[in-house]
C-alpha cells in the first residue's frame, strides 16, 4: 500500500502546475484547462485521505465537485463563445477594454 | 435504517426561493417580462416571510449540515432584501439600454439561492454547493448583456472566480485531511484534542483564506474588481456588491471563527491582506473619475473594514459583523440604485457629470448625497455604527495598529465620498444633463434604504438587541 503523502505529493505538484499554468497562459481555452488541473489534485487529494481516515464522505464530495466543475465548464464555454462571436480570439490579452 | 435528517420547516427561506426560480425559468415562454419580475419578487417577499418566521427557532436538517440559526436568518434577511433591490432597479435598467430575456430574474434568483445556502451551511461541502451556485449564478448575470464591456466582465469574472474556486477546493481537502471531517464542529472537535497534521491544517486555512479573499476583493486579490464591477450591468454590480459580499463574509466567519480559529497560519497572513485592503481601495478610490468605478473600490475598502470582524473572536464579530453589512447593504444598494436610474448607459457616469444634480434632481440628488455621506461613516447614520462596532471588537481582540489604519483610511476615503456631494449641490451645472429613469418601484427602493440608514444610524439598538446573542452559539 503507498503512503498517503505520496498522493499528497503528487497532488501538489499537479496543483502548483494548474496555477503556475493559469497564470503564464494567456488562452482562455489553455487557463480553463489549467483550472481543471487544480480541481482535480483536490479531488486527488480527498481520496487520499479518505482512505487514510476510512472515511468515505470525503470520496462523495469527490462527486460533487466533479458536478461543480461540470457546471463551470458549461458556464466558461458559453461565456467563451459569445465572446469569442465578436472578437475570433481567445487571448486574455486582447479583453483590456476595461482599464483603470 | 434510519430516515434522513430533513426537516423541510428548516429549509423553507432557501425552497421558496429555488422553487420561485424554477417557476421563473419556465414561465417566461407563456407571460410577460414585467410578470416574471413580480413573481420574482413575490417569491423573495414569501422567503423574507419564511425567515422572519423561523427566527429565534434554530432548526437544522442533514445531521446539522444545514442549520437555520439566527445568524443564518439575519444574513438570510440582507440578502432577500439586496435581491429585492437588485430586481427594482433591473427595471431602470430596461429603460435605458432596452428589454433583456426574462431569464435574467431566474439566474438572479438561482444566485440569491446560493448565497442563502452558503450562509445556512455548517459543512464545508455544503458552503462549497452555496458558494459554487452563487458564483455561477453571478458569472452568467455579469455577462448578460450583448455589450463588449458586459463580456470581457463576465469573463475576467469568470476566469478568476474559477481560480479562486479551485484553491478554496484544495484548502477544503486539505483541512479534510488534516482533521477528518468537514462539518465545521467536527473540525473544531478535532483541533482541540490532537492536531496531528497541524501543517496541513494551516497551508488548507491559508487557501481557504486566499479563495475567499477573491470572492470579497481583499486586495491583493481585488484586481477583477474594478473592472467587472464597472463592466456588469448596474443592478448586478449592485447585488454583486451588497449580496454576494455579504454571503462570503458569513461563510469565512463561520469557518474561521468556529472552525478554525486555534490554528496558526492564517491571522497573520489575513492583518497583512487587510491592512493592503484598506490602503489600496481607498486611495485607489481617490484617483477614480468614473462614478461607478469610484464605488468599486469604495466596496474594497469595506472589504477591508468588514474583514476586521474576521479577526476578532465571534461573540463580538458576529454582531458587528451583521450590524455592519445590513448597514452596508442599505448604504450601497441604495447609492447603486441611484446611479442606476441617473446613468445614460451602463458604463456609469463621470464624477464631474454630477455637478448641479441638486437643483435639477433634487430627490437623487438627496437620496445619493445620503448614501454617500453614511457609506463616508459621518455620525449619527448607519454607517458611523457600523465602523465604530467593528473598531471597538477588532480592538477589544488587541489588533490596535489594524484599527488605527482604518481610521486613518476612512478619514482618507471622506475625500471621495464628500466631493460628488459637493459637486451636487454647490457647483452649477454645466453641459448635458443627466437622464432620470427611476421608476416607482426604484424610487421606493431607495427611500426604503434611506429610512434604514437614517434609522440604524440614530437607533441602532432596534438590530443590536436582535442580533447581540447570535455570537453565543458559535463560541460555545
Amino acid at each position: 500500500m503507498v503512503e498517503t503523502s505520496y498522493y499528497i505529493a503528487l497532488a501538489g505538484i499537479l496543483f502548483s502546475i494548474g496555477a503556475v499554468g493559469f497564470l503564464m497562459r494567456r488562452s482562455v481555452i489553455q487557463m480553463f484547462l489549467c483550472v481543471e488541473l487544480m480541481l482535480n489534485s483536490a479531488n486527488l487529494v480527498l481520496v487520499a485521505f479518505a482512505r487514510a481516515w476510512g472515511n468515505l464522505e470525503a470520496q462523495t464530495a469527490v462527486f460533487i465537485i466533479l458536478t461543480l466543475a461540470a457546471a463551470e465548464v458549461a458556464i466558461g464555454l458559453a461565456i467563451i463563445v459569445a465572446i469569442f462571436r465578436k472578437r475570433v480570439s481567445t487571448n486574455v490579452d486582447e479583453l483590456s477594454s476595461l482599464k483603470g | 435504517m434510519t430516515p434522513p435528517d430533513v426537516n423541510v420547516l428548516s429549509l423553507m427561506p432557501v425552497l421558496v426561493v429555488l422553487l420561485t426560480a424554477v417557476f421563473a425559468t419556465v414561465l417566461p415562454f407563456y407571460t410577460t417580462r414585467r410578470g416574471i419580475a413580480g413573481l420574482c419578487s413575490m417569491g423573495l417577499v414569501v422567503a423574507l416571510g419564511w425567515t422572519v418566521a423561523l427566527w429565534n427557532q434554530r432548526l437544522s436538517s442533514f445531521g446539522g449540515s444545514y442549520v437555520a440559526d439566527n445568524f443564518a436568518l439575519a444574513f438570510s434577511v440582507i440578502l432577500i432584501l439586496a435581491g429585492i433591490a437588485a430586481i427594482a432597479s433591473s427595471a431602470d435598467g430596461i429603460v435605458r439600454s432596452g428589454s433583456f430575456p426574462a431569464e435574467f430574474f431566474a439566474v438572479m434568483l438561482y444566485a440569491i439561492c446560493g448565497t442563502m445556502l452558503l450562509v445556512h451551511a455548517r459543512d464545508l461541502i455544503v458552503m462549497l454547493i452555496g458558494f459554487e451556485v452563487m458564483s455561477l449564478g453571478v458569472y452568467i448575470l455579469t455577462a448578460f448583456q450583448a455589450r463588449q464591456q458586459s463580456e470581457e466582465a463576465g469573463m475576467k469574472y469568470f476566469l478568476l472566480g474559477s481560480f479562486a474556486s479551485a484553491i478554496l477546493i484544495f484548502g477544503i481537502a486539505l483541512v479534510f485531511g488534516g482533521t477528518g471531517s468537514f462539518a465545521l464542529e467536527g473540525i473544531r472537535a478535532a483541533l482541540a484534542v490532537a492536531p496531528a497534521n497541524a501543517p496541513i491544517v494551516a497551508v488548507g486555512a491559508l487557501f481557504i483564506l486566499i479563495g475567499f479573499g477573491f470572492k470579497v476583493a481583499f486586495a491583493p486579490f481585488h484586481q477583477w474588481t474594478p473592472d467587472v464591477y464597472s463592466g456588469a450591468p448596474i443592478a448586478v454590480t449592485q447585488y454583486m456588491s451588497v449580496g454576494v459580499k455579504a454571503a462570503a463574509f458569513a461563510g469565512m466567519l463561520k469557518i474561521f471563527g468556529e472552525a478554525l480559529p486555534s490554528v496558526g497560519g492564517w491571522q497573520t497572513p489575513a492583518q497583512f491582506l487587510i491592512a493592503l485592503t484598506l490602503m489600496i481601495g481607498n486611495l485607489a478610490a481617490l484617483r477614480q473619475t468614473n462614478f461607478k468605478r469610484m464605488l468599486a473600490y469604495s466596496s474594497i475598502a469595506h472589504a477591508g473594514y468588514i474583514g476586521l470582524a474576521v479577526l476578532s473572536s465571534p461573540a463580538q464579530a458576529y454582531p458587528a459583523a451583521l450590524f455592519y453589512l445590513a448597514a452596508y447593504a442599505l448604504m450601497n444598494a441604495g447609492a447603486f440604485a441611484v446611479l442606476n436610474s441617473i446613468s445614460p448607459s451602463d458604463d456609469g457616469i463621470k464624477v464631474d457629470s454630477l455637478a448641479g444634480l441638486g437643483s435639477r434632481n433634487p430627490f437623487l440628488a438627496a437620496m445619493l448625497a445620503l448614501f454617500l455621506i453614511a457609506l463616508a461613516g459621518v455620525p449619527p447614520l448607519a454607517g458611523f455604527m457600523g465602523k465604530y462596532m467593528i473598531f471597538a471588537g477588532a480592538a477589544q481582540s488587541g489588533f490596535y495598529g489594524l484599527v488605527i489604519l482604518a481610521a486613518l483610511t476612512s478619514a482618507v476615503s471622506l475625500y471621495y465620498y464628500l466631493r460628488p456631494v459637493a459637486l451636487m449641490w454647490f457647483t452649477e451645472a454645466k453641459g448635458f444633463a443627466l437622464p432620470d429613469l427611476s421608476s416607482g418601484m426604484s424610487r421606493a427602493v431607495m427611500v426604503v434604504c434611506a429610512i434604514g440608514v437614517v434609522l440604524l444610524g440614530v437607533l441602532p439598538s432596534l438590530v443590536t438587541n436582535l442580533v447581540s446573542t447570535i455570537g453565543v452559539f458559535a463560541s460555545r
